[in-house]
C-alpha cells in the first residue's frame, strides 16, 4: 500500500515538472540594466542601512553607506554607530576590492572575501553584459509577472528574480550544484534603493546580514 | 577580540563632540589648566546630557547624523545611548559592559577581558576629562578666547591606524568636556557635540541596569 502511495506521488512530481516545463520557456541573453535595475546610480545619494552582520559566532551591528561615485566606481563602507570604520570596498564594473578594514578584520582574509562575494551579490557586481537566461512565469496568478536571471558565476548560478514591471530586484539566489548556497531578500518600494535586504548562507557556512534603510 | 577592538576604538570616538572655528594659541598656564580638571573630576558626581554625533565621510561627501542621550555617575557608571535613527546602547556598569544594538543584547565581564578593562578607562575618564593622566596620548594645550582646547595624538600602536588626533574642548569654568572631535588618517571625521547638559542631578542607578 504504501509503495503503491510512493508510486502514485512521484508520477505526480514528474508529471508536474513536465507541465512545468512546458509553460516556461528558456531565452538567452546579454542582461542590461533595463531587465534589472541597479541598486545603485551615479545621480543618486547614499543609499544607509542599519546592518547587523552575524559571521560564525560574532555579531557585528553597525551603519553600511552604499554609494555610486562616478559611473564605474561605488564604494560600500561599514561603519560602527559610533562612528568607527569597520571596512571599505570599492565596487567597479565588474569586480569588488578592499580598500581598507579595521586592523583586526584586515587579518582575516577569509571573512574579508566572504564579506567581498556577499557584497558584490546583494548590490548586483558585475552582473551587466553578461550572459544571462531569463524564465517568464506567464502562469503566475499575481498580477507581477517574475522573471528569473541565471548566470554562470563559476561552479555557482545566480537566479535573479525581479518585478518584470518596476525591473527591481526582489530575490536572488545562488546555487552550486542543485543545492541552495545564499539567498537575498529584498523589500522594495517607492523610492531609492530597497527598504530591507536579508542574506543568509545555507550549509555549512554560517553568516546573515541583515539591512533596514534609514531616513 | 576584533569586536574588542572596534569597541574600544568607537568608544573613543563616541567621547567627542564638535570644534568651533576659533584661532588657538599655546595655553599660558597649563598647571593652573591641570589642576582645575583635577577638581572637575572630584566635584563631578553625575553628568547628564544629549549629544548630536555627526560622521563626515569625506570621500564620499556624505554625513550621518544621530542623537542619542548619556548619562554617567560616579564612580563606574556610564549608559551611552544612541536613539534616532537608529538604537544603540552601551552600559557600564562597574566590571560590567552590556552592549544592546537592535538585534542583539551582549554582556561582557569586564575582569574577563583586557580590553573591556581598557574601554571602561578610556571611557569613564574621556567623560571625566581625565583622559590626559593616562598617559596613552601625547596632549598639546591650547586655548582661545571662548574656550580651551587639548589636542591628543595617540601613542598606542594599533590606535594610531586608526586615529590621527582627538581634539578635546573645555568651557572657560573647566565644568565638563563641551564638546569632542575625532580624526581618522584618512580625513574622515567624527565630531559630537553636547547639549541640555546637567551637573551633579540624581540619576538613579536602575538606568544603568539592561537585561
Amino acid at each position: 500500500m504504501r509503495d503503491q502511495y510512493l508510486k502514485i506521488m512521484l508520477f505526480s512530481i514528474i508529471i508536474l515538472a513536465l507541465c512545468g516545463s512546458c509553460s516556461h520557456r528558456s531565452h538567452s541573453m546579454l542582461l542590461q540594466k533595463t531587465d534589472i535595475r541597479p541598486i545603485l546610480n551615479p545621480n543618486e545619494g547614499a543609499l544607509k542601512y542599519q546592518t547587523t552582520i552575524d559571521l560564525f559566532k560574532n555579531h557585528f551591528s553597525g551603519i553600511l553607506v552604499a554609494k555610486q561615485i562616478d559611473s564605474t566606481h561605488a564604494h560600500l563602507l561599514f561603519i560602527s554607530e559610533i562612528g568607527m570604520k569597520i571596512f571599505d570596498f570599492e565596487m567597479t564594473k565588474d569586480s569588488i576590492h578592499l580598500v581598507s578594514a579595521f586592523p583586526g578584520l584586515e587579518s582575516r582574509p577569509k571573512a574579508i572575501e566572504l564579506l567581498k562575494s556577499d557584497l558584490g551579490l546583494i548590490f548586483l557586481n558585475g552582473i551587466y553584459n553578461k550572459p544571462a537566461s531569463w524564465i517568464r512565469d506567464s502562469t503566475s496568478s499575481f498580477a507581477t509577472i517574475w522573471i528569473d536571471f541565471r548566470q554562470r558565476d563559476g561552479k555557482r548560478t545566480n537566479i535573479y528574480i525581479t518585478n518584470s514591471e518596476t525591473k527591481r530586484i526582489q530575490r536572488i539566489v545562488q546555487k552550486k550544484g542543485i543545492r541552495k548556497k545564499i539567498q537575498v531578500g529584498y523589500d522594495q518600494k517607492e523610492g531609492l534603493g530597497p527598504q530591507s535586504i536579508v542574506l543568509r548562507h545555507k550549509g555549512l557556512i554560517h553568516l546573515t546580514m541583515m539591512m533596514r534603510k534609514l531616513d | 577580540m576584533l569586536r574588542s577592538y572596534l569597541l574600544l576604538a568607537g568608544l573613543l570616538i563616541a567621547s567627542f563632540a564638535i570644534a568651533q572655528k576659533s584661532d588657538y594659541k599655546p595655553m599660558k598656564d597649563t598647571t593652573g589648566f591641570k589642576n582645575k580638571i583635577d577638581l572637575m573630576g572630584k566635584s563631578t558626581n553625575t553628568i547628564e546630557s544629549d549629544f548630536v554625533q555627526v560622521k563626515d565621510l569625506s570621500m564620499m561627501s556624505e554625513k550621518i547624523t544621530s542623537n542619542g542621550h548619556f548619562c554617567f555617575k560616579k564612580e563606574n557608571l556610564l549608559r551611552w545611548e544612541y536613539t534616532t535613527p537608529y538604537k544603540y546602547m552601551i552600559v557600564i556598569n562597574k566590571d560590567k559592559i552590556v552592549i544592546k544594538d537592535e538585534a542583539k543584547t551582549t554582556h561582557y565581564d569586564m575582569n574577563s577581558n583586557k580590553v573591556f578593562k581598557e574601554i571602561n578607562d578610556l571611557m569613564i575618564a574621556s567623560v571625566q576629562g581625565n583622559i590626559l593622566k593616562s598617559g596613552k596620548f601625547k596632549v598639546v594645550f591650547l586655548e582661545s578666547d571662548k574656550d580651551y582646547k587639548l589636542e591628543l595624538y595617540p601613542l598606542i600602536k594599533g590606535m594610531k591606524e586608526s586615529l590621527k588626533k582627538i581634539n578635546m574642548y573645555f568651557d572657560k569654568g573647566v565644568t565638563s568636556v563641551i564638546r569632542l572631535e575625532m580624526e581618522e588618517p584618512t580625513g574622515d571625521s567624527t565630531k559630537i557635540e553636547f547639549m541640555n547638559k546637567k551637573l551633579n542631578a540624581e540619576i538613579a542607578d536602575a538606568k544603568f541596569i539592561v537585561k
